[in-house]
């Protein structure tokens, strides 16, 4: 279908317009890992928990700064000549802003991929090495047994994970909803990046205590964790909607670049 | 007619860009859109262009309002350069023709090279003078049924600029219309059928350059002078 | 070719045109480039250029054969009735110049009789 072919050409220049901090950050964790291989094969704990460390750090500060990127490429997008490259071309604002929500879903949920596979090598390299932790391997191997025999927990864990993935989703697109609604009456002024932020406080304000009123107190949920998390999604997924289309009219609509 | 525009308006928040502007452009012609910086003619091409939404007024591509079917055969060069930092030249052509089912990658080869560009060259590189012969190719490798050219000729230096000429000769076509604006009046002189003079965002005189020069006893460079002084 | 922003363009390209049709650098019946071909030459608008052919035709100095070009009359009457025109147009904008300085017809004659062989050896 045609207009497929379209929203993958978008999504291709969308990734080639972040692709640069993506080597950057491969190239960072090649060389925590190259510490943690030293550290192993050098029998050095120090080094190997110095690079473990740093990996922790660094998964979540990457996860946070993708999402970062996405946002911040999508206000460059309005506010810098280049935009013309993008709004010239014959796609609606309805597939230019689904473009880059997919790509960001996309590298954000690659990336947790990436980083999980990481921890899992590092995790399995040390319970290999270290049979003196039998107690750790003992446990972990209850644990994983454990997991795959009662798939309720699976579905526990995938509805986190869902959550998580969804809840920076949402982010994006509440803060692309803000930063052009913004640019609707204030075209680039100054401020107007302060009002954004403002704007994307407020929805998320909004959105919890919406949330807070249809769901009512997570304590309630303890037995049942897997439905808060889902019902969570689902809200967030209104959200995700809601804004999409609203950052996508008032592209069509209201905003010059 | 293939552009209808009727009591078009822009306003900003401290200015009014665009103030009533009544144009048709008909296929198979070249249009001059004149007047000094802040007039009203950048500002109309974006609103064509689809990039900048008019305040009030209507305009129609064939017909219809601008959307994506007009981008597909609108081909707008604007004055400041607005390639991505990270392509080469190359690159810019491959966008192009991702997007654009018009664009033609033989004729922007040749482009390419009859302005002595190099396909690895990265657009972040290139001096004004090239960047601005970029944006031409670009736009001109397109087969495009408008084309708005704003500023062809700016940063182009004297001996480039015959060539420049003929490669836009070569892009008017029976089947495509151009509207071009320029500070350089008299290089345009020749090329054009109908010159607009826009003043303070409206049309102050609209015709037939040869009709326009016959009843004013002037060239459109001294009607340009008249007008603006 | 430099243009006066005083007279129309089409014409003044005709006037070039039927310039080298007259001394011959366009032979009778030879092939005149196609419209678009002459806007590139002259830098005109295509336009003006189709227009340009239109009128010579019109004054049958050329003449179009369908789907093959536009092609220099073959007719040597009208190529001898455009020499003299043209000459009469300097010829008429001469007189009145030399009138204007108040020259008498003897002494014009006797002026391009001495002024002519002269100037013709540049």
């Amino acid at each position: 279908m045609q207009w497929v072919k379209k929203m993958l050409k978008l999504m291709k220049y969308e990734f080639r317009k972040q692709a640069f901090s993506k080597l950057i950050i491969l190239i960072l964790v090649g060389l925590i890992e190259i510490l943690f291989f030293f550290g192993v094969v050098t029998d050095n704990e120090e080094m190997i928990a110095v690079a473990m460390g740093f990996l922790a750090i660094f998964t979540g500060g990457a996860l946070f700064f993708l999402a970062f990127e996405s946002i911040l490429t999508y206000s460059n997008d309005l506010k810098q000549k280049s935009s013309y490259m993008l709004f010239l071309t014959p796609n609606t604002s309805y597939s230019i802003v689904g473009a880059k929500v997919l790509s960001a879903g996309l590298q954000i949920i690659l990336a947790g991929i990436v980083f999980f596979v990481i921890f899992a090598i590092n995790g399995g390299v040390l319970i290999v090495k270290y049979d003196a932790i039998a107690e750790v391997k003992k446990m972990i191997l209850q644990l994983a047994d454990q997991f795959f025999q009662l798939k309720i927990r699976f579905t526990d864990i995938a509805s986190v994970v869902g959550q998580v993935i969804i809840s920076w989703i949402s982010t994006i697109t509440v803060a692309f909803f803000s930063i052009t609604l913004s640019t609707t009456f204030l075209a680039n002024k100054k401020f107007k990046g302060m009002v954004s932020f403002i704007i994307f406080i407020v929805l998320n304000v909004l959105y919890n205590k919406i949330t807070d009123l249809i769901l009512g107190d997570v304590t309630k949920y303890s037995a049942n964790v897997s439905t808060y998390f889902i019902g969570n999604s689902i809200i967030l997924l209104a959200a995700i909607i809601l804004t999409y289309m609203g950052t996508a009219w008032m592209l069509d609509k209201k905003v010059s670049v | 007619m293939i552009l209808q525009c009727n009591d078009l308006v822009k306003k900003y928040i401290n200015k009014t860009a665009v103030n009533g502007i009544n144009f048709d452009a008909e296929k198979g012609k070249i249009y001059a859109l004149l007047g000094p910086n802040g007039s009203g003619k950048t500002t109309l091409m974006k609103i064509i262009a689809g990039l900048v939404k008019p305040t009030s007024g209507t305009l129609t591509y064939k017909g219809n309002p601008i959307g994506v079917e007009s981008k597909k055969r609108v081909a707008y060069m604007s004055t400041e350069p607005f390639f991505y930092n990270f392509m080469s030249v190359e690159d810019v052509g491959k966008y192009y023709k991702d997007f654009f089912e018009d664009f033609d990658v033989k004729r922007y080869e040749e482009l390419i090279e009859r302005m002595e560009l190099g396909m690895k060259d990265k657009t972040k590189t290139l001096s004004s003078g090239l960047a601005a012969k970029l944006k031409i190719a670009a736009t001109l490798a397109r087969k495009a049924e408008l084309y708005m050219l704003d500023e062809p000729l700016n940063g182009i230096d004297i001996i480039a600029r015959e060539k420049i000429i003929n490669t836009i000769l070569e892009s008017a076509r029976e089947d495509s219309s151009m509207l071009i604006s320029s500070h350089l009046v008299d290089e345009l002189e020749k090329i054009i059928d109908n010159a607009v003079f826009i003043k303070n965002g409206s049309v102050v005189l609209y015709g037939d350059a040869e009709e326009l020069r016959a009843s004013h006893g002037k060239s459109i460079v001294e009607l340009y002078k008249e007008i603006y002084a | 070719m430099e243009f006066d922003n005083n007279i129309p363009i089409y014409l003044q390209v005709i006037h070039d045109i039927k310039k080298d049709m007259v001394n011959g650098v366009l032979a009778m019946g030879e092939k005149l480039p196609s419209g678009r071909e002459l806007a590139f030459k002259y830098k005109i608008n295509p336009n003006t250029a189709n227009r340009i052919y239109k009128e010579m035709e019109a004054e049958e100095i050329c003449f179009t054969k369908r789907g093959r070009g536009t092609y220099v009359t073959e007719d040597k009457e009208k190529m001898k009735n455009v020499r003299e025109e043209m000459a009469g147009s300097l010829l008429a904008n001469f007189f009145e110049g030399m009138r204007q300085l108040g020259f008498t017809k003897e002494e014009v004659i006797q002026l391009l009789e001495n002024k002519y062989d002269a100037n013709n050896k540049q």
